[in-house]
């Protein structure tokens, strides 16, 4: 069994950029440590190792999306771990998790530990426990919506803060052609969808554990049954949908500014660096076949400097990318339609429910791709 | 002749309310096998949790001439061991060696006396071999095998036996039964397996709601077949 | 359950199983090091770095097909990534192998760049895991000062891991069985949020369980442990050639390239 998040690679990182992070994550963890010590008995930490093989089996329970048949989400586990144990708990937790991941599933690479630690466990446990707490107030007894709001903004939040970091953590190691800007939007654009998934199942987990078992809660008796409130999740959705559309329209305008294309400065750009390596041919034939052609044919080359070989730091322009403005704008205005239509009619479909009450389960959400790959 | 345990007027109430033991009493000689049967709820488990001091209680609770207090409850683990209804729950380690050996570095042995201890252990429940492997790698019978290992590592005088048959194949169980045989520690066996008691055991005590309904010679209980359909036994 | 590409190889006995548990992790962390220090466009130079954990799979007779599964199993991210590369940098670059010289993009050249970077990381990793039994890292872990607590705790996961799994697999037959892929989304979801919830309470009464058996057995919050890593002469040899091996490839083989 595996399960494919999308964990930070060796390969993205430099050796600066993996030292500071496992230096940061190892101190985190450190301090956590202390502070669970202090909270818990000493003799309770190890257990948190059983919570976290809790989380692997978690993990394995998925939720298939309506409407979407073949693909389903699951829980991710770091902002439903602090919920429940407390974010210093969590952390520790998380971090074993990884851990184990790294060296027994080898998934996410030593190096990368740190990294992962950071994205995955401190940001999510700390940032998304943070906001569930804010929204969802400090009264023991909590109303159905008002958890349900939480535990979305919590994922959210937690799930798409920690993504957001892996393009920054690659810029700064360099070892990546992928513009930040464009990463950044990608990352944040799906995780907003897993965040949601995320959201649903752990609130679903809360409203379970708030009748059937409230003291794990926290809360001195059980809730009282209660129907989730279809406004709020409509407002979730929309809320993410706006979001979502957001990212979108911000990865394609990106483009304009940086994409001052045109076919001359291209042609004399390439003239240039020719100029540079004393190469005796440059024509228009070189220039269509360095455009179009990632291994253009060799075999036409007379003389040429000796090998350069695979040192060389050039730096890649980024609007050297996409020749075409007016294409991505109106691509932008598609997918950013798209989205909000099917926003739209997410919300219709849940408000012109008048089927029978929900009972203690929340409903629909929007969805992301299946994750697991089976052995 | 000095008793390895001695109850008496013996309390156990749950937090939640409920009583799992109303005054129970009973004592164990050195050397001597007991039973200790009564239907599911009877307070079985509830009892050798209290002599390991793992719930609350009321009454009195005496192994091997030190009663059983806060401030001895080290010394007292020291001379009595348990095993559970999950073997699961008590091989906790990476590997069979460390389990095993846990009980006696605890104790405070040096690292290479609690490893000669635990290999003896480890090779009386004819586990050689194995002590570099993890429990999840073991067959239900093998990691009964290896709980009773993690105690006897111990060199304790009075085995505490949670339903060591439950869940075990034919053979498995004839293998276990032969193993406890073999043991020469007092013992207090809880399992609803009536033959495993008549083979193993010179004394039982049945045990229902809370309370001892019968104390006695094993072969005198177990052909009362009218004491045992009352409590649920047969 | 049989979960058995876990320590199905690590038990084995090989020269490189006999090696010490901390010498093979230093090894490794140097060797991830140094291919993490070359630059996004260093392909030809990445050449030699394959020997190492080819060597050390083939002597720690690991299967080649399951290595190389591994690799295609975890790829799909980084293939993704890489594949994007070409999109974005288009600077050309010299590339040489032996007398043939040709111009590469550079998204290509970092796309390969990656991709070997990828394959020979994880080859070293499964080398280290598939030739070290797990208990035997932790041990590693441990005389290399992390906390006594938090390795044992590394301990508990990989001890419960595969008896949580076989319980989430059981209660996820369960609930497919009785045809929950029919139900409605919200009933659906709220059997994930149920089955998750008390599997978390099942966990939290194990782990009072097994606190309890530690407690039977004189756990007072201080864990101890067997000494069972033993450095010998054959572990330093096997670490000086490794650093030799290391420096070459970062600096003399690409110093010999240009």
């Amino acid at each position: 069994m595996e399960i494919l998040a999308m964990h930070m690679a060796n390969e993205l990182l430099s050796v600066p950029v993996a030292a500071i992070t496992l230096l940061v994550a190892g101190g985190a963890i450190a301090v956590t440590a202390r502070r669970a010590q202090k909270t818990l008995d000493p003799e309770w930490l190890p257990l948190m190792g059983v919570m976290g093989a809790f989380v692997f089996a978690a993990q394995m329970i998925n939720f298939t999306l309506p409407g979407m048949p073949g693909t389903s989400g699951h829980l991710g586990g770091g902002v439903l771990l602090a919920i429940l144990l407390g974010p210093s708990a969590a952390i520790i937790t998380m971090a074993s998790i990884l851990t184990i991941q790294c060296l027994i599933f080898q998934d996410g690479g030593l190096l990368a530990l740190g990294c992962n630690i950071i994205n995955m466990g401190i940001v999510p446990c700390i940032l998304g426990w943070w906001l569930y707490r804010v929204v969802s107030g400090k009264d023991a007894v909590v109303p159905a919506w008002r958890q349900y709001i939480a535990a979305w903004a919590g994922c959210l939040l937690g799930v798409t803060a920690g993504a957001a970091l892996v393009p920054i953590e690659s810029a700064f190691a360099g070892r990546l052609s992928i513009p930040v800007t464009h990463f950044l939007a990608v990352m944040i654009g799906v995780h907003l969808l897993i965040g949601v998934v995320e959201g649903a199942i752990t609130f679903a987990v809360l409203a379970y554990l708030r009748q059937a078992r409230p003291a794990c809660l926290g809360l001195a008796a059980a809730a009282q049954k209660e129907n989730i409130s279809r406004k709020a999740v409509a407002l979730s959705l929309v809320i993410t949908a706006l979001l979502l559309a957001g990212v979108v329209s911000w990865f394609a305008s990106t483009k304009p500014d940086g994409l001052e294309w045109s076919y001359l400065d291209h042609k004399y750009a390439q003239a240039q660096s020719a100029i540079k390596r004393p190469s005796g041919t440059i024509d228009a034939v070189d220039e269509l076949q360095t455009k179009y052609a990632p291994l253009p044919d060799y075999s036409a080359r007379p003389t040429h400097m000796g090998a350069v070989g695979a040192e060389n730091t050039d730096e890649a322009p980024s609007d050297d990318a996409w020749p075409n403005i007016n294409g991505w704008t109106s691509l932008a205005g598609v997918v950013g339609t798209a989205v909000t239509l099917v926003a739209v009619y997410a919300v219709a479909i849940l408000l012109g429910r008048n089927k029978r009450v929900l009972g203690s389960g929340p409903s629909l959400t929007s969805g992301r791709s299946e994750c697991i790959t089976t052995i | 002749m000095s008793q390895i345990l001695n109850i008496e007027d013996l309390f156990v109430t749950y937090q939640d309310g409920t009583s799992a033991l109303r005054g129970v009493g009973l004592t164990v000689l050195p050397g001597q096998r007991v039973g200790l049967i009564g239907p599911n709820g009877a307070g079985k488990t509830s009892l050798m949790l209290a002599v390991m001091r793992s719930v609350p209680f009321t009454g009195r609770i005496m192994v091997d001439g030190v009663e059983l207090s806060r401030r001895t409850t080290d010394e007292v683990r020291s001379r009595c061991g348990m095993t559970f209804q999950d073997p699961d729950d008590q091989l906790f380690m990476p590997t069979l060696l460390d389990d095993v050996a846990f009980g006696p570095l605890n104790q405070g042995d040096s690292p290479t006396a609690a490893e000669a201890k635990a290999l003896h252990a480890i090779a009386m429940v004819g586990l050689e071999g194995l002590q570099g492997r993890c429990a999840h790698h073991f067959s239900g019978g093998q990691k009964r095998n290896a709980a009773l290992a993690t105690i006897l590592s111990m060199q304790i005088k009075l085995l505490m036996l949670d339903e060591p048959g439950a869940n075990l194949d034919a053979r498995c169980r004839r293998r276990m039964i032969d193993t406890l045989h073999g043991r020469q520690e007092a013992m207090l066996l809880a399992t609803h397996d009536l033959l495993m008691i008549g083979e193993l055991c010179d004394r039982v005590i049945v045990l229902d709601n809370g309370q001892v309904v019968a104390n006695g010679a094993s072969c005198d209980i177990l052909d009362d077949s009218d004491l045992l359909a009352a409590h649920g036994l047969a | 359950m049989h979960h058995n590409y876990i320590d199905k190889f690590s038990h084995g006995d090989s020269p490189v199983h006999r090696l010490d548990a901390r010498a093979k992790l230093l090894a490794v962390i140097a060797y991830t090091t140094v291919l993490a220090s070359f630059s996004r466009y260093a392909v030809a130079a990445l050449v030699p770095l394959a020997v190492a954990p080819l060597a050390m799979l083939w002597l720690g007779r690991v299967p080649t097909r399951f290595a190389v599964r591994r690799v295609a199993i975890l790829s799909p991210f980084i293939v993704m990534l890489c594949l994007l590369g070409p999109l974005y940098d288009r600077n050309l670059h010299w590339v040489a192998f032996g007398p043939w010289r040709f111009m590469i993009s550079g998204g290509w050249l970092t796309a390969a760049s990656i991709a070997v970077k990828f394959t020979l990381g994880l080859l070293a990793l499964t080398a280290l895991t598939c030739t070290t039994p797990f208990a035997l890292l932790l041990e590693a872990m441990r005389r290399t000062r992390v906390p006594r607590l938090l390795v044992m705790q590394l301990g508990f996961l990989y001890r419960y891991l595969f008896v949580l799994i076989d319980e989430g697999i059981r209660i996820r037959r369960g609930r497919d069985f009785r045809g929950a892929r029919r139900a409605r989304a919200t009933r659906r979801l709220a059997a994930v949020g149920g089955i998750i919830g008390s599997l978390f309470v099942r966990t939290m009464e194990r782990s009072e369980r097994i606190h309890v058996a530690m407690c039977a057995r004189g756990y007072r919050g201080e864990p101890h442990s067997l000494n069972r890593l033993r450095f010998r002469p054959a572990d330093g040899l096997f670490l000086a050639v490794i650093t030799l091996y290391l420096v070459v490839c970062r600096w003399g083989y690409p110093a010999l390239l240009s």
